[in-house]
Order: C-alpha cells, then sequence, then structure tokens
C-alpha cells in the first residue's frame, strides 16, 4: 500500500496549492484515489472493497498527510461517511450503497449551528409520512457534504426520543447545498451546509433502529477519531521530513543555523512527540481491528495526535523562519490544516470531557 | 515606579481606538487580505490625525512624542484589525533611521511626506541566499549590486533603504558597512513577483534586486561603517513595534474569544461557564497582562536610552509574539468551528500574528541575542 502511495504522491503534492488557494474539491485527486484503489480501503471486499481494517487505513492516511493534509483528508471524510453504514447497514442497505462508495464520497453529517458539541441540540427533524420520511431543517459542516453522493444525516424523528440516522442521497427531492465554507485549512476538502427542505427519503433509508442516532454516532466516532489522530501524525511527521530536508539543502544568512544547538533541541523535541503520537495511534487502531473498541483509547489518541500536529508545525515555522510563513514551502499550509483538526469531529475540548468521565465517572 | 499612563497617552489611546472602530470597517479588512490590497485612504486618514510618526518632532509632522505613543497606538490599532494594524506600522520603518542619523535635507525629503500620508518607505537588511548586497564607491556615487530578501514594499513606496557591504580592500575608514536610501523607482532596481505569505497580507514582500544602482553619496545615511550601529537601534526599535502589534492582536483575539464564550450556548449553558473555557481564558489573560507590562517597559527604556532597552525589546518581541500565537490559536479553538472560517476573522488574526513572528527576525533570532548577553 506504500508503494501505490509513492506512485501518486508527486502528482498529489503538485496539486495542493492549487487546493489550498481555490477551495475546489480536487475530482483529479479523487480520481486518482479510486484508480490506485485507495479510496475503497474499508470496504468489504465482497463488495470489490480493499477490506482493510482500521490499522491499515490509518497508515495510508498517515502516509499520504505527510505531504497532503487535505488529499488525506479526502479520505478521513469519505471513511467517516462510510463508517456508520459500515456498522449499521441491513444486508439490502449494503448491497444498494456499498459498491457505489468504491468511487462515490460519502459524508456524515451531525452538526447544527445550536448542535456543535453537544449534539443533543439537533434541531433538523423528520415527520413520517406513509412509508417515508420527511426532512426539513438544515445541517453545517459536513465535510465533503456538496460533492458526496451519500450522507448519514442525524435528526429527530417526530413522537420519539433522541436523534435517528438516516440515509440521504444527493438526488432526493428537497435536498441542496448551501453555504459552502471559506475555511483557514483543509481547503480542498471544504465544509458544507446541506439544505432538507421537506426533503423526502424513503422508509428503508433509516440507518439503524429509530432513537439509535446518538449510540450510531458515537459508535462512529470511536472508530474514526483515531483516523484524524493517524492524519494528524502524517502532517507532524510531514512538517518534520520538510525541517530536515531543508537543513541539509542549506539555509539562508537569515536563518540561524539549523546546526545550532537551540534549533537540534527543537527538531528532538518534535521527533519525540511524533513518534509518542503515531505510538497512541497503532494502539487506537490495533484495540479497533481486535474489536476491543476503547473509546478512551480512542479519545485521548485523537486529542494528543492533533495537539502535537498544531504544535510540531509551529515549530517547524519557527526554525524556518520567514521562509516558514512564506507559501514557497509548505509548512504553513500544514498549521493552517492542522488546526482544523483540534476542533472537528469533537473539539479536544469535548475529547479532554470523554476522558475524563471514562476515568473519574 | 509609575504604572498608570499619563493623561495625553490616555488621549492618544483613546483617540486610536476610536479611530480604529470608526475606520476599520470588518468587511473592508476581509477584502483587502483576500486581495492583498494596502488600506491606503485609512494610512491618508491616520496620517492626517497624526497617528504616523507620532514619536517624530513636530516640524517634521510628528507630535514630538516617543516610541511609547506609538506603541499604544499600533497595539490599538492591531486589536481592532490585526492586517490593517500592522500594514500601517509597517508603512514608516525607514522613517526613524533617517530621523536618527540623517541629515536634514533627507529627514524634509523623505520623512515628512511620509507623515502627510503621500508615500510609505522600506527597508533592506536581509541579503537573499548565498548574496551578498555590496556598495562601491566610483567617484563622488556608490554603486549597488545584490539582492534582498522579504523586502516589504507596497504600491506608495518612495523609497528602500538599504544595508549594503563595503569592498573589505578599502581603507579602514571605509570598511563595514553603509545604508543608502534607493529610490523605489530608481534604474537597476528590479522587485520580484509578490512573495506568496501566510499573513500580513495587506503588505506585499518581494525579493528586490539592485543592479548595478548608482547613489549619489547625498543619499547615504549618517556615515560609512556606522551602519551596523545604525541597525542595532533600528532592531531595538522594530522589535518593540513588532511586540505592540502582537499584543494588540492578542487582547483584540482574547476579547473576541470572551464575547464569543458569553454568547454561545451548549449543554444549556453558556460556553463561558464552563471551567475548561474559564481556565483558558484565565490563562490568555494572565499572559496578554504579563506581554504588555514587558513590552511597556522596553519601550519606555528605550525613549530614555537605558542601556537595558536592546536585550528588552528582545525579550518583549519574544515573548509577545509567542503569546499572541497561543493567543489566537486558542482563540479559534474557543470559537470552535466558526473560528475557522474566514469570514469571522479569527484564523486572519492568528496567520498576521504567526506572520509577525517570524517576519525578519525571528524568535530563535532573539533566544540566541538574549542567552549570548547573559552568559558573554
Amino acid at each position: 500500500m506504500i508503494q501505490k502511495i509513492g506512485v501518486i504522491k508527486e502528482a498529489i503534492t503538485a496539486k495542493n496549492r492549487h487546493m489550498d488557494e481555490t477551495g475546489e474539491f480536487p475530482w483529479d485527486v479523487l480520481k486518482l484515489f479510486i484508480d490506485q484503489r485507495i479510496l475503497d480501503l474499508p470496504i468489504p471486499e465482497e463488495y470489490g472493497g480493499g477490506g482493510s481494517g482500521s490499522t491499515t487505513c490509518c497508515l495510508a492516511l498517515e502516509e499520504i498527510a505527510r505531504f497532503s493534509p487535505s488529499a488525506a483528508h479526502m479520505l478521513a471524510g469519505h471513511w467517516l461517511g462510510f463508517t456508520p453504514l459500515e456498522l449499521f447497514c441491513t444486508p439490502a442497505q449494503k448491497e444498494r450503497y456499498f459498491s457505489r462508495l468504491l468511487s462515490e464520497i460519502a459524508a456524515f453529517s451531525l452538526t447544527e449551528p445550536s448542535a456543535g458539541s453537544d449534539a443533543g441540540g439537533v434541531i433538523t427533524r423528520a415527520d413520517r409520512e406513509g412509508n417515508n420520511f420527511i426532512l426539513n431543517g438544515t445541517k453545517i459542516y459536513c465535510t465533503q457534504g456538496n460533492v458526496a453522493g451519500v450522507i448519514t444525516v442525524f435528526s429527530t424523528l417526530t413522537g420519539t426520543k433522541g436523534l435517528s440516522a438516516f440515509i440521504v442521497e444527493k438526488s432526493f427531492p428537497g435536498f441542496s447545498i448551501g453555504k459552502i465554507e471559506d475555511q483557514m485549512g483543509m481547503r480542498g476538502t471544504p465544509a458544507a451546509e446541506l439544505v432538507l427542505e421537506d426533503c423526502l427519503v424513503p422508509g428503508e433509508n433509516l440507518l439503524g433502529g429509530e432513537s439509535e442516532g446518538f449510540s450510531i454516532a458515537m459508535a462512529t466516532l470511536d472508530r474514526t477519531r483515531p483516523k484524524d489522530a493517524a492524519l494528524s501524525v502524517g502532517i507532524a511527521q510531514g512538517a518534520l521530513d520538510y525541517v530536515i530536508g531543508f537543513s541539509k539543502k542549506g539555509f539562508s544568512t537569515a536563518l540561524p543555523p539549523l546546526r545550532s544547538q537551540g534549533v537540534q533541541f527543537i527538531v528532538a523535541d518534535m521527533a519525540i512527540a511524533v513518534q509518542a503520537a503515531r505510538l497512541m495511534v497503532y494502539e487506537a487502531a490495533a484495540l479497533i481491528d481486535e474489536g476491543n473498541v476503547s473509546t478512551l483509547q480512542s479519545s485521548m489518541a485523537k486529542c494528543l495526535a492533533t495537539d502535537t500536529a498544531t504544535r510540531v508545525t509551529d515549530q517547524a515555522i519557527e526554525i524556518l523562519g520567514t521562509e516558514g510563513v512564506s507559501a514557497d514551502h509548505p509548512v504553513e499550509m500544514f498549521i493552517r490544516d492542522a488546526k482544523l483538526l483540534q476542533i472537528l469531529e469533537g473539539t479536544n475540548e469535548i475529547q479532554r470531557v470523554i476522558i475524563s468521565r471514562s476515568l473519574l465517572g | 515606579m509609575q504604572f498608570e499612563l499619563t493623561e495625553t497617552q490616555r488621549d492618544i489611546q483613546k483617540a486610536a481606538r476610536e479611530f480604529a472602530e470608526k475606520e476599520f470597517d470588518p468587511d473592508l479588512a476581509l477584502d483587502l487580505d483576500r486581495d492583498g490590497k494596502f488600506p491606503k485612504t485609512i494610512f491618508e486618514n491616520a496620517c492626517k490625525l497624526g497617528f504616523v510618526g507620532i514619536n517624530y518632532p513636530e516640524e517634521y509632522g510628528g507630535q514630538s512624542l516617543g516610541l511609547f505613543e506609538s506603541v499604544l497606538v499600533i497595539e490599538e490599532f492591531c486589536r481592532k484589525d490585526s492586517g490593517i494594524g500592522i500594514s500601517i506600522s509597517l508603512a514608516d520603518m525607514a522613517s526613524s533611521l533617517i530621523f536618527r542619523h540623517g541629515d536634514e535635507k533627507q529627514k524634509l525629503h523623505f520623512v515628512v511626506p511620509v507623515t502627510q500620508g503621500k508615500v510609505t518607505n522600506t527597508v533592506a537588511v536581509t541579503d537573499s541566499f548565498n548574496v551578498r548586497t555590496r556598495a562601491e564607491r566610483q567617484g563622488s556615487d556608490y554603486v549597488v549590486n545584490g539582492r534582498k530578501a522579504f523586502v516589504l514594499s507596497g504600491p506608495m513606496e518612495s523609497i528602500i533603504v538599504t544595508f549594503c557591504q563595503l569592498p573589505s580592500d578599502s581603507d579602514s575608514e571605509a570598511s563595514g558597512a553603509v545604508m543608502l536610501i534607493v529610490k523605489r523607482d530608481q534604474k537597476g532596481v528590479i522587485l520580484s513577483e509578490r512573495k506568496r505569505m501566510m499573513g500580513v497580507r495587506m503588505s506585499s514582500f518581494h525579493e528586490v534586486s539592485f543592479d548595478q544602482v548608482r547613489i549619489p553619496k547625498d543619499l547615504r545615511i549618517g556615515q560609512e561603517g556606522k551602519a551596523g550601529e545604525y541597525l542595532t537601534s533600528f532592531f531595538t526599535e522594530q522589535r518593540i513595534k513588532t511586540a505592540a502589534q502582537a499584543l494588540g492582536i492578542a487582547q483584540g483575539a482574547f476579547e473576541r474569544a470572551v464575547r464569543h464564550a458569553k454568547e454561545r450556548e451548549q449543554f444549556g449553558r453558556k460556553i463561558g461557564q464552563f471551567q475548561g473555557i474559564q481556565f483558558m481564558l484565565s490563562e490568555t489573560l494572565t499572559q496578554i497582562e504579563a506581554a504588555r507590562s514587558l513590552v511597556y517597559r522596553a519601550a519606555l527604556s528605550c525613549d530614555a536610552g537605558s542601556m537595558e532597552s536592546e536585550r528588552l525589546s528582545s525579550m518583549a518581541r519574544l515573548f509577545a509574539a509567542d503569546m499572541a500565537v497561543r493567543t489566537t490559536l486558542d482563540s479559534i479553538q474557543i470559537h470552535g468551528g466558526v473560528g475557522l472560517m474566514k469570514e469571522y476573522s479569527i484564523e486572519r488574526m492568528f496567520r498576521d500574528a504567526k506572520t509577525i513572528q517570524n517576519l525578519g527576525e525571528t524568535g530563535l533570532v532573539q533566544r540566541a541575542l538574549i542567552g549570548r548577553s547573559i552568559t558573554t
């Protein structure tokens, strides 16, 4: 797999700045991922996918994020969209969707203006109408919602308690894309607003049971947080790689000597932090593959690795100095990409709530 | 020891705050950042009201006040808008060099038009990779060849004060370096395509090449061989200005975080009522207050001509810039998703803070300078 990634490395790296400057979704990068059979890594083999576990997916994200965080985020977003389907689809739903997702983006949509950290604030509503559901409301910050074909949308179902999950296709009547966010990082994979106006969802597209939405969301996030963490490890490693490469090329008179001890110590600290985060991610991923999913380990890995990525990219800029804040080098983009990961899929404050709660009760 | 602002200083602070509130339109700022444009009209108005060059003598369009007062102005400007504040405070970079070491004619020609808002000026110190910018004497002129990196140069730029090495084989009086006033539109001065930068996007940065640029002797600042000395006081002042920018940005980012924490509700409460958020805010405010004390002290010691000012300026710049980067990152974090979006400007404050932290001198340079001053 690492070899497969090597094949497309150059082509994707060349797209980085275009993605960052335009904020456009890179369809050609998606095509590379489809052609190289990377997009389908977690999809079961019987549906034509790679059938890979969490560890393999994490390794792929880490490796790709080293040179293109946004491209890795495209995969992470797709895999986040696939995870609730993987866990809760009926056999009939699997038949309908899994093979589509070999080449079509899936997305996950929980957040609303009043429901960020607090998923209980969801006000999007679903009503029964005959055999169908009618969805109304606005979802925000849905990663790749504007390019996804299939989206798991969380909503309250009238007459029931809590959230329910619905499989929504972009072609469903009443579904449209609202605002596409102009965000500071991960600009190739923008967040989108989803507008549901009497959106007609067939009855068979309820995912899991009624009122199971919250546990579907949590089961999903337990499995995807290590992926965000792996992506963050890749960003941090990429920044470290870049600093090391830069030091071998020589340095401008403007920079403090990269061979000076002050810089050496920072490089050492960067390497320590990256390796610590990496091991924590591998552990969380291994637990998932063993069937021992741990909310605690997943949250700790996400928190540590995303905090590490922001800090290590910051240190990389510090070493590169003025060069580091120019767009001639990728590290100023890497730190903007890293910052998103401290917030999405549960802010790191929420991770700390989860971690402390599971320790203290 | 005095910790209160004087009445004049309070008036200046208030005037700067009111000016920024009135003139620094948030939508305009977003456009200027995206399009990389200098806030020309705001700069002109700031000059009219005397905010630019506040520390120059009145006969040259200033107000005969000190660096401390310009720190107050920069802080207020950057607090309201990081991009506009920084670009205005960088617009007269060369003026203080000309003031300290230039002659009467140079002051009238090159500083007064800046305080009138007609032009801006800049300084080029750092050579490009593997280049040495040199000035050779030819008759009564100097001929400059070389290339400078990351030179700030806006559309209103009139002059680039350029730091050049003199040939080492000439007599001892002439050895060392010299500082020359190079006109921006002079033959042989070539600006590279604009550098794409993470932040400070309302100012533009270029590599500037000098190809046989002929400078008459009367455009030399001060004496030959003294340029290194001049740079020391220039850097001291620049560091304090950078620290003031960082302080203002941090204050602005903090205030926005507080506002958001008091408005945003999750789990049935304002998020500011959660201790996790309170601790972030209390840490931030403590750091800002500490930075302010250090920056103000550095500025006062610079105005007093104290020997301490050089080292204090390094410490102020180091502490305030690092603090501003942390504070803006925390402000984004407290804002959550909206903090990541360009329309809310917090992410821009972070990009600007991160950029000034690494512009010209960096934190590593400050650490090295402070370290050297301690152990040698």
